[in-house]
């Protein structure tokens, strides 16, 4: 996998806006909503015994007689746990291909950061992962090239199983195309109430949200190898669309219920498009 | 359910076609895709299930649809169960001659049980069954038993002679009939009353028939034999007329009929000794009755006539030449030794002595007035006065038609009245020819001496008549046995009706042996080909294939809301 260096620049001047990081034990470039030590003035707060001395603001005592101190944002470090959907139907369009990318792309932001990162791979279950660490942009990126797909999805229980290895939380970033039928809720919260703040990027193709009408046509899971004989009328395609949409809302509606991030990719999209232009604009990336 | 254009049956293997449409839009290209996640929430296992039953139901749909319009045009007809019978029927079966016809491979007469038992399935009330003859033959009182019915109709069979409709309609009456049904081939001439309907059975047969075999003492004493041969098939008709003396051949003709022709054959037999003449003719058509006629040689009595006229050339001369009659001349009328008399635009109280009144209705009897000229509109072809005539142009200049009174039967109907009516009671027989015979254009007309010999034969039967007898004749078999053509032999106190051609043979309670040669003899019931319309125009009639109603329109609407229900599930697939 090779970004061209460009790209690997405009990369390196991003990183990560983790708004709801509750804790770190390692200060790191982040910054959190706990006021730490960092230059990046926050807020003030009356002075208390035992505060260090050198936060006190003179200005404001000199003007008011009263002893405020002066409170900064926290640098924290963030661990990155990306973990990508490897089922059949991710292999479908070069859906996973596409997915990899930007798992690359968001895992060498992460290391130009100094952050730790995660990987998992899952199908029906987590079938691979990485701990938390710092490692090189060549450990990343071969591990990336070397994810094949197969099997079925199971986000639930992949999802659940990377929980209970118990890794020091951070932001989750979960790249799947999220059509399990077994659903996603369960393996979701299962990550929100470990403390992992958790951003959902769906990747799907044009194809998938939008099918061509055809006729008669004999359609074939890539997962299972399950079939359905359909006319492909215009009446079905319209049922089609409708519950596309309601999915899309759903997911949607479940994510902001759970304060999650989600944002939906279309490989149609160039993927370095999605990564300096969407996620920021979408405040992801800073 | 039967089909009047089955031919179109032949396009039930289209049906296959469809089927095989319907087998290739199976046949689907194959899709992959990614998962059938958003496949399932659309088409989840109920829809699909659904899915199917509806592509199945749209296929027998189409399947139904093609049935039905071939059903439809191959014309579709069921039995109307509609028209069952209810109340105190009456079931008249034609037993004339004419029903001994074949159609197809059956007799008319079997066709007509065959409809009289459809009508005995339907019966939903009683039914007497009647079999109209020479004199009507009730065959089992009111009963509801369908059973009862059908065991009626076992080993039934026409006679050999015509139906007196009238007779069995008047019996169906007398029964208190809340309706009446006839079945018959159309070969009766009768006016059926309001509560009536007629069955008609397959009527179109080919024929070739003896329509006229009579044998009479000529004037130079040599017998003279005489025989008309009449084609009423719709081919000319080749072939041999034979004429045996107790079984012996002595006389033959070659004979060549176009269709519709008839033609006389006569000849003179100069033997001593008499016998039984058959005359026959070699003929394979439809209706073996009439194929062979019966006389006897033999001297029979003669009729005395007497004419009061003030003249009548025409009538005298043909009276004159009749060797069966003895005719007497007269101004006025006399009582005397007379069979019967002729009063020619004369009245004069007869008694009950028969009498030919021509222009002047007998004493008791009043006219409508003068008719101005005219000609025929109807007459009663089938009566035994009109037999052999075609009177069709037939034309008068003036007439008297007779006013009507009981008894009174118009058998010819013209523009300007009744020309021709006749009546009967137990005192008093007369016919009426309500225009002088100078005046019309029947004495020169070859009908003329044929209407006159019925006339006289009708008015006198047992006198100066022929040896022959017609099928359905009364015969003169008081006290004696008589046996049948067929070998039935029954004791007889009272004349019987002849219901079988051939010789009858009669053994007198005296020990006197007399043979009575029955023939068929009759244009009208040789006549195979009879036109429905005869009956009373304004009475309802039910045709055979009516009792059987045309469904095909019930099919093409199916069809139409097969295929409007095709479409609609259509839509929803």
């Amino acid at each position: 996998m090779v970004f061209d260096s460009e790209f690997l620049q405009k990369l390196e001047q991003l990183h990560y806006i983790a708004r709801r990081l509750k804790r770190s034990l390692q200060r790191g470039e982040h910054r959190s909503i706990k006021k730490g030590t960092s230059q990046e003035f926050q807020d003030f707060r009356d002075y208390q015994v035992g505060d260090d001395m050198r936060y006190i603001d003179w200005n404001v005592y000199l003007r008011q007689n009263q002893l405020f101190v002066k409170l900064f944002a926290a640098e924290q470090e963030l661990p990155v746990h990306l973990l990508i959907d490897t089922s059949a139907s991710m292999a479908m369009f070069d859906k996973l291909d596409y997915a990899m990318k930007i798992a690359a792309a968001l895992g060498f932001i992460a290391l130009s950061r100094q952050d730790h990162i995660g990987i998992g791979a899952f199908r029906q279950n987590l079938v691979d992962s990485l701990p938390p660490g710092r490692r090189n942009r060549d450990q990343l990126f071969r591990y990336l090239s070397a994810l094949q797909a197969g099997g079925e999805t199971g986000l639930n229980d992949s999802l659940k199983a990377y929980t209970l290895l118990k890794r020091r939380p951070g932001l989750a970033v979960i790249i799947s195309d999220f059509l399990d039928e077994g659903g996603y809720r369960e393996g979701l919260l299962s990550l929100k109430y470990s403390g992992y703040e958790v951003l959902l990027i769906q990747v799907l193709h044009a194809e998938e949200i939008s099918p061509i009408p055809g006729g008669n046509i004999q359609l074939v899971d890539t997962e299972d190898a399950g079939t359905m004989f359909l006319n492909l009328s215009r009446r079905i395609l319209y049922a089609y669309h409708k519950e596309v949409d309601a999915y899309f809302k759903e997911l949607e509606e479940f994510s902001m219920d759970y304060q999650m991030e989600y944002f939906r990719a279309t490989t149609e999209i160039p993927f370095e498009d999605i990564i300096l232009q969407y996620l920021r604009e979408g405040q992801y990336l800073r | 359910m039967t089909f009047a254009s089955p031919i179109f049956l032949l396009l039930l293997p289209l049906l296959l076609i469809i089927l095989l449409i319907h087998l290739f839009r199976q046949r689907s290209t194959i899709l992959e895709v990614s998962s059938l996640f958003f496949w399932n929430r659309v088409m989840g296992p109920r829809k699909r299930i659904i899915l199917q039953i509806i592509r199945n139901l749209i296929l027998l749909l189409q399947l139904l649809a093609a049935l039905f319009l071939i059903f439809s045009l191959a014309r579709p007809l069921v039995e109307n169960t509609s028209t069952g019978l209810q109340g105190r029927q009456v079931m008249i079966i034609d037993g004339s001659a004419s029903m001994l016809a074949t159609s197809g491979s059956e007799s008319r007469f079997r066709n007509a049980l065959e409809l009289a038992r459809a009508e005995i399935r339907k019966l939903s009330g009683s039914l007497s069954i009647i079999l109209a003859g020479a004199e009507p033959q009730p065959l089992i009182a009111y009963t509801e038993s369908k059973g009862d019915l059908r065991d009626a109709l076992q080993n039934l069979d026409a006679t050999q002679g015509p139906a007196d409709m009238d007779a069995a309609l008047k019996m169906a009456r007398e029964l208190g009939a809340e309706g009446i049904t006839i079945i018959s081939d159309g070969a009766f001439s009768a006016t059926l009353p309001e509560n009536a309907r007629v069955l008609f059975v397959e009527g179109q047969s080919e024929n070739v028939g003896i329509t006229g075999f009579s044998v009479r003492e000529g004037d130079n004493g040599l017998w003279q034999i005489y025989c008309e041969i009449s084609n009423f098939s719709s081919i000319t008709q080749i072939g041999t007329l034979t004429i045996t003396l107790e079984g012996k051949p002595f006389r033959s003709f070659e004979y060549s009929l176009p269709s519709g022709a008839r033609d006389s054959f006569s000849s003179y037999y100069e033997g001593l000794e008499g016998g039984r003449l058959v005359a026959e003719i070699s003929s394979e058509d439809d209706f073996f009755i009439d194929n062979r006629a019966y006389e006897l040689l033999q001297a029979g009595p003669s009729i005395s006539i007497l004419l009061v006229s003030p003249g009548n050339f025409f009538l005298e001369s043909l009276l004159r030449v009749d060797s069966d009659v003895q005719l007497t001349w007269a101004e006025e009328y006399r009582e005397g030794n007379w069979d019967m008399v002729i009063l020619d635009r004369s009245r004069a109280n007869t008694g009950s002595l028969p009498s030919l009144n021509i222009a002047s209705p007998p004493e008791g009897f009043g006219i409508l007035g003068q008719g101005a000229p005219g000609s025929i509109v109807s007459w009663d072809r089938n009566h035994p006065i009109l037999d052999g005539t075609s009177l069709a142009d037939l034309v008068t200049s003036q007439s008297y038609p007779i006013e009507n009174a009981d008894g009174i039967r118009h058998l010819i109907s013209g523009t300007n009245g009744n020309l021709l009516s006749i009546y009967e009671t137990p005192g008093k027989k007369f016919a009426y020819l309500a225009f002088p015979l100078e005046s019309s254009s029947l004495v020169l007309d070859t009908n003329f001496p044929i209407l006159m010999k019925n006339i006289l034969t009708w008015l006198v039967p047992e006198a100066g008549r022929s040896s022959a007898y017609k099928a359905g004749e009364r015969l003169p078999t008081e006290q004696g046995t008589l046996i049948s053509p067929i070998g039935d032999q029954a004791w007889r106190n009272e004349p019987v009706y002849a219901e079988f051609t051939g010789f009858y043979r009669f053994l007198s309670k005296t020990g006197k042996r007399s043979f009575f040669p029955v023939s068929l003899n009759s244009r009208s019931e040789s006549n195979l080909n009879f036109s429905i319309p005869a009956v009373e125009a304004e009475v309802a009639v039910t045709n055979a294939e009516q009792t059987r109603s045309p469904v095909w329109s019930w099919f093409l609407s199916a069809v139409i809301l097969l295929l409007l229900a095709e479409w609609w599930l259509w839509g929803k697939e």
